[in-house]
């Protein structure tokens, strides 16, 4: 098990660096998993932070890229509604990194 | 005519009697030459892969049966991740993810996705599915 | 190669309803044709109704108003099922539509692949 020092708090999190308790989820812990990705964050990095968090509020599901694109596109328009984009903010697994920084549940390695 | 059959388990056993069905099923395709491309374990089916299961000693134990036919037929079984985890059916490397003492999934059965039953649908000439 | 789902459960009650519609999320994953029917009390996963807090369960409409998002735009159900249960067709969701028992058999004759949950 790992553990986030944010603001002097203590924070768990799970051997791939996945929060322990969604509820623990903050600004400030966001910056703090992304960190941990070595991605510090930008105003466009937050754009799609707050859109992952509209997605899995609306479809209650931790997005996979396909879908994710498609509703960035629908959100943003084809500018940042493409893989690209969200490779260059996100790299490796735009998807993953995303819902993990984003404080959603982890997804199950299922879709 | 040799058929492929992809095979959809969705029921656990000792509750009803398809888990059972299902592996009668799968010998006879095995003993009338056809093959058998993959049976996937979804919903309750998961429960087949249990290792834990005891059944009394004069009952047919359905895990043990799924696992020699596995050895002699190298079949393919696949337990999908997201049934078995809320089931608590877990491999070594699952409990290691989840921090979980311990593991109970037979070893002649792999854990994987529903897009390896989607690529059984794809590949197989016939599915069959046993479970209500 | 055109896969045809056919769901008979309701929303909650049973994991199969859910566990089933996954399915069909990962089968657009392969780029096949799909094709959704909800038949009998399956219908009743079409509701627009969003909240399942008091029986503290995820609500169903989030995975349903999803599907377009992974391609999935054959979304059916039987106006003899919608009829019998006394559903308006606005408290279903937009992305459904409305078809006979004709184009029903239609869809069973066409599909390649076709598995009932």
């Amino acid at each position: 098990m790992g553990a986030l020092i944010v603001n002097g708090q203590k924070i768990a999190t799970d051997k791939d660096g996945f929060l322990k308790n969604l509820e623990d989820w903050s600004p400030e812990v966001a910056s703090a998993l992304a960190e941990d990705s070595a991605i510090s964050l930008t105003e466009q990095h937050w754009e799609l932070i707050q859109l992952v968090q509209s997605y899995y509020k609306q479809f209650g599901l931790s997005p996979a890229m396909r879908p994710l694109i498609k509703y960035a596109k629908l959100e943003f328009g084809s500018d940042k509604g493409n893989s690209l984009y969200f490779l260059t903010l996100f790299p490796g697994s735009p998807a993953k990194i995303l819902s993990k920084v984003a404080g959603l549940p982890r997804p199950d390695n299922c879709l | 005519m040799s058929l492929c059959f992809a095979i959809l388990v969705t029921g656990q056993p000792y509750s009803d009697q398809s888990s059972h069905t299902a592996l009668k099923f799968c010998k006879a395709v095995i003993e009338r030459k056809h093959r058998i491309y993959r049976v996937f374990f979804f919903n309750d089916g998961v429960h087949c892969a249990n290792s834990f299961i005891t059944p009394p000693q004069d009952e047919l134990s359905i895990p043990v049966q799924w696992q020699s036919l596995q050895k002699e037929h190298e079949l393919d079984l696949v337990v999908c991740v997201s049934s078995a985890l809320r089931r608590g059916v877990v491999d070594e490397k699952e409990a290691q993810r989840y921090e979980i003492d311990g593991h109970n999934m037979n070893e002649s059965f792999n854990i994987g996705g529903l897009g390896q039953w989607v690529d059984a649908c794809i590949n197989a000439d016939r599915i069959v599915r046993f479970g209500n | 190669m055109h896969f045809l789902y056919l769901f008979t459960r309701q929303a909650y009650g049973h994991s199969l309803a859910r566990e089933a519609v996954d399915m069909a999320l990962a089968t657009a994953a392969f780029d096949q044709k799909i094709s959704l029917v909800f038949l009998q009390d399956a219908i009743f996963q079409l509701l627009t109704a969003k909240d399942a807090t008091i029986i503290e369960a995820k609500p169903h409409s989030g995975i349903i108003n999803a599907l377009p998002l992974y391609d999935i735009e054959k979304i059916f159900y039987l106006k003899e099922d919608r009829e019998a249960r006394q559903l308006s067709q606005n408290s279903l969701v937009a992305h459904a539509s409305e078809i006979s028992a004709a184009k029903l058999h239609e869809l069973l004759r066409s599909a390649d692949r076709v598995q009932s949950f």
